[in-house]
C-alpha cells in the first residue's frame, strides 16, 4: 500500500470545478437537465446513477468530448466552454482504458507529452537527432515516463504492448498515462467496471491513496454505489439527467431525499410499505402505542415509509412483546457474514428484505411466518413515487438482486 | 471422391494459369530456331538465352520503362493512400451533415471503369498539354474509390474511447489518422497496395491512351511496342525474355505480399 506523502506532488495545481447549470439534449431528451456541481481542489467527487441517468455524458462535456447546449463549465477560474479538450488540462480514465493498441506501454504513456510537448519535427523518428532542443525535450519525456513507471509499479511492462497485459495492468498503463500530463482535474469514467473483484478491491484502495498523494481534484463515474461510499469525499446521485442530492457518504446514507436515492443507496434492496399499513399493524394490541418515525406520527403521514434491510430484524411469531408486521419467509441468500432473508407481507404482498446473520439462516425456512420488525429512526417517510418506467424495472427484490 | 474431384479441377485450372508462364520463360531461353523444333517445350540454350536477354535489354529501353512503371506506381498508390487515408477516416468517425450520401457515392463510384471516363479524360489532359507526361500516367488514379471505401470499414472499427483518448492527449484529427489509424490498418494497406501497384503495373490501357513517347512508356506498353516495331520479328525468344523481365517484379513483391493481402481483404470483407 501507497503511503500518503504531503506535499510532493501537484496538489497546487488541483483546480477547483464549477459546473453551472450544464444542460445537453439529444433530441426532444435531456441528457443533462440544468446540471450544477462545485468541486474544491483536490476532493474527490463520485457520480453514481443507475445506467443511462447522464453521469458519463457529463463527464465527456468536462473533457470537451461532447457539446453543451447551455452552461458553462470553470476549470479554476477558467471557463472551459469552446476550448479543445486537450487544452483543459484535464485526463481522462475510460472504461475500456482506451490504449493505442499498436503502441507498446512506453510509447502510451509518452503519448501526450510527446503530442504536446514536441513540434512535428520532434516527434518524427530520426530527425528529433537534428535539433538539440528536440533532444533534450525527448530526454525528459523519457525520464518522466520511467517516473511514472516506477510509481505505479509498471516498469517490467513498458515494452509490451496493451493487447499482451492483463486488465489491472492495462488499468495502471491507462492511469500512468493520465498522471503524466499531472493534469488540473482527473476524470475517470468507470475505470474500476471491468476488473475482477478481488481486484477492484485492491485497485480502489490504491487508486484512493493515489488520488490522496497527487492531490488532484477528481471526479469518478461510477454505477456501484458501494464504490463510492468507499473512496469519496462527496457523491453526487443522479437521475435522468438531474442532480437530486449531492452530499457525503454519510448524509447520503442517513438522509436520502428522495426515495430514488435512498433506493440507489441500499443493498439488496430498500423496503418500502405502504404507511397506512405499517401504521394498522404497529398500533395493535392492548398498549396501542403511536407509531412514530423520527417523531413525526404515523396515522397521519400518507406515503410510503422506506427503511433498509440491516435496520430491519425477524422474531418468532409467538414474540408478541412488541407489535410488528406479519411476514412470511420466501427465501434467504448468502452474502459473506450475512444473509438476507426475502420475505412478504402477509397484509398486502410487499416484498421485503431483512439483514440477519448467516449463522441464523437455518431458523428461517421458506413459508415460516414471523413477524418483521424495523428501527423507526433510521426509517423515512416519503411521498408516493410517480408511476414511472425505472420503477417497473425493478418491480420486486428478486427482480433487482437478479 | 468429391474432394478428389475438387483436387483435379483445382490443379487443371493451376496448370492452364501456370502454362503461359512456363513457356514464356521456356521460349526466352531456348534459339529461335528450337520454337519450330516440333517438341512441346523448346530445349533451352546457354548462349541463346544469353542472347535473348542482351537483345531486350539493349534494343529497347527496358530498364527505362520499369523504372518509368515503378516511379509511376509508386506516386499513385502514395497519393491514394494520402487521400484515401483522411476520407476514409472521416467517413468511418467524423459525423457531419450528407456522410451517408457521400459514402454512397463512393460505393457508385467503385462500380466505374476507367474507360467510362477515358474521353473526357483524355481531353482534358490533352487541353492542359499534359499528355506523354508521368502526370498523365497518375493524376486519374490518385482517387481510388475502392481504397476510400476498403479504409473506411478498417476504420469503423476502430474503438471510438481510444480515439477520445488521442483528442484529450493532443492529438489532431490528422495526428489521428497517419499516427493511430493507419498503422493498425496495416493490413488494410498492405492489401491496397498489392492490388493497386499489380493493377497500374500492368495496365496497357491508359498508357495506350495519354502516351506515345517512348521515353514515358511503361513496361506493358513498352513491350506492345517492342512487339509492334519489328525489331523483335523472327525473335520471339528476346520478346519473351522481355516479358519475363517485366513480369519478375510482381511475381516476387506478390510472393512476399499474398499473406497480407489474403489476411487485409478477409478483414475488410467483415
Amino acid at each position: 500500500m501507497e503511503t500518503v506523502r504531503a506535499g510532493d506532488a501537484v496538489a497546487d495545481r488541483a483546480a477547483a470545478l464549477s459546473i453551472r447549470g450544464v444542460t445537453r439534449r439529444f433530441g426532444d431528451v435531456a441528457a443533462l437537465d440544468d446540471v450544477s456541481i462545485d468541486l474544491e481542489p483536490g476532493e474527490f467527487m463520485s457520480i453514481i446513477g443507475p445506467s443511462g441517468c447522464g453521469k458519463s455524458t457529463l463527464l465527456r462535456s468536462i473533457a470537451g468530448l461532447e457539446e453543451i447546449d447551455a452552461g458553462h463549465i470553470l476549470i479554476g477560474d477558467r471557463d472551459v466552454r469552446g476550448l479543445r479538450p486537450s487544452e483543459r488540462e484535464v485526463a481522462f480514465v475510460f472504461q475500456s482504458y482506451a490504449l493505442y493498441p499498436h503502441m507498446t506501454c512506453r510509447q502510451n504513456l509518452a503519448a501526450p507529452l510527446m503530442m504536446q510537448e514536441l513540434s512535428a519535427l520532434g516527434r518524427a523518428p530520426g530527425l528529433h537527432r537534428l535539433s538539440p532542443r528536440a533532444r533534450r525535450r525527448r530526454a525528459d519525456i523519457a525520464r518522466r515516463v520511467d517516473r511514472i513507471a516506477a510509481q505505479l509499479q509498471i516498469e517490467t511492462l513498458l515494452d509490451r504492448r496493451p493487447l499482451q497485459l492483463s486488465g489491472g495492468q492495462r488499468q495502471r498503463v491507462a492511469l500512468g498515462r493520465a498522471l503524466i500530463r499531472e493534469p488540473k482535474l482527473f476524470l475517470l469514467d468507470e475505470p474500476l467496471a471491468n476488473l475482477d473483484a478481488a481486484l477492484r478491491n485492491t485497485t480502489r484502495a490504491e487508486l484512493h491513496a493515489l488520488q490522496r498523494r497527487v492531490g488532484a481534484t477528481t471526479l469518478f463515474v461510477t454505477h456501484d454505489q458501494a464504490e463510492a461510499m468507499a473512496i469519496s469525499d462527496r457523491i453526487a446521485v443522479m437521475f435522468a439527467g438531474r442532480v437530486r442530492q449531492v452530499g457525503t457518504p454519510d448524509e447520503l446514507y442517513r438522509n436520502p431525499v428522495d426515495l430514488d436515492v435512498a433506493r440507489f443507496l441500499s443493498q439488496p434492496w430498500l423496503n418500502r410499505i405502504d404507511a397506512a399499513t405499517v401504521a394498522r399493524r404497529l398500533e395493535r394490541g392492548p398498549a396501542r402505542p403511536v407509531a412514530r418515525i423520527r417523531g413525526e406520527a404515523l396515522r397521519d403521514a400518507t406515503g410510503v415509509v422506506a427503511f433498509r434491510p440491516e435496520h430491519a430484524t425477524v422474531h418468532p411469531e409467538e414474540d408478541r412483546a412488541t407489535p410488528g408486521l406479519r411476514v412470511e419467509v420466501e427465501r434467504a441468500e448468502h452474502a459473506g457474514s450475512d444473509a438476507n432473508l426475502f420475505v412478504r407481507l402477509r397484509d398486502d404482498g410487499t416484498p421485503c428484505v431483512v439483514r440477519i446473520a448467516s449463522e441464523g439462516i437455518d431458523d428461517w425456512p421458506p413459508g415460516r411466518p414471523a413477524l418483521m420488525r424495523f428501527d423507526m429512526d433510521a426509517a423515512w417517510v416519503f411521498p408516493h413515487p410517480d408511476p414511472d418506467p425505472d420503477a417497473a424495472a425493478s418491480a420486486g427484490p428478486a427482480a433487482q438482486v437478479a | 471422391m468429391s474432394r478428389a474431384l475438387g483436387t483435379a479441377v483445382l490443379l487443371l485450372a493451376a496448370v492452364l494459369v501456370l502454362l503461359p508462364f512456363v513457356y514464356m520463360i521456356a521460349v526466352s531461353l531456348a534459339p529461335a530456331g528450337a520454337l519450330w523444333s516440333g517438341s512441346l517445350l523448346p530445349r533451352p540454350g546457354l548462349a541463346a538465352a544469353r542472347d535473348n536477354y542482351a537483345f531486350a535489354l539493349t534494343q529497347v529501353p527496358l530498364l527505362r520503362y520499369m523504372a518509368n512503371g515503378a516511379f509511376v506506381c509508386g506516386m499513385i498508390l502514395l497519393l491514394q493512400v494520402l487521400i484515401a487515408a483522411p476520407a476514409g477516416y472521416a467517413l468511418a468517425k467524423l459525423p457531419f451533415r450528407g456522410r451517408g450520401v457521400l459514402f454512397g457515392a463512393v460505393i457508385l463510384a467503385l462500380m466505374i471503369p476507367i474507360q467510362v471516363p477515358a474521353i473526357p479524360l483524355y481531353v482534358g489532359l490533352a487541353y492542359a498539354g499534359l499528355l506523354n507526361t508521368y502526370t498523365a500516367l497518375i493524376l486519374p488514379f490518385v482517387i481510388s474509390a475502392f481504397a476510400i471505401f476498403l479504409f473506411r470499414q478498417f476504420f469503423a472499427s476502430y474503438p471510438d474511447e481510444v480515439l477520445d483518448a488521442a483528442r484529450l492527449d493532443g492529438f489532431s484529427e490528422l495526428a489521428i489518422v497517419w499516427r493511430l489509424m493507419l498503422p493498425a490498418a496495416w493490413p488494410a494497406v498492405a492489401a491496397f497496395a498489392t492490388i493497386s501497384v499489380i493493377a497500374h503495373w500492368n495496365d496497357l490501357y491508359w498508357p495506350l491512351v495519354v502516351i506515345t513517347d517512348t521515353d514515358m512508356m511503361t513496361p506493358p506498353l513498352g513491350l506492345a511496342a517492342f512487339r509492334s516495331s519489328g525489331e523483335s520479328t523472327g525473335n520471339p525468344g528476346a520478346l519473351m525474355a522481355g516479358g519475363v523481365m517485366v513480369t519478375a517484379p510482381l511475381v516476387i513483391g506478390f510472393a512476399f505480399f499474398q499473406r497480407h493481402l489474403i489476411r487485409g481483404l478477409g478483414i475488410g470483407a467483415t
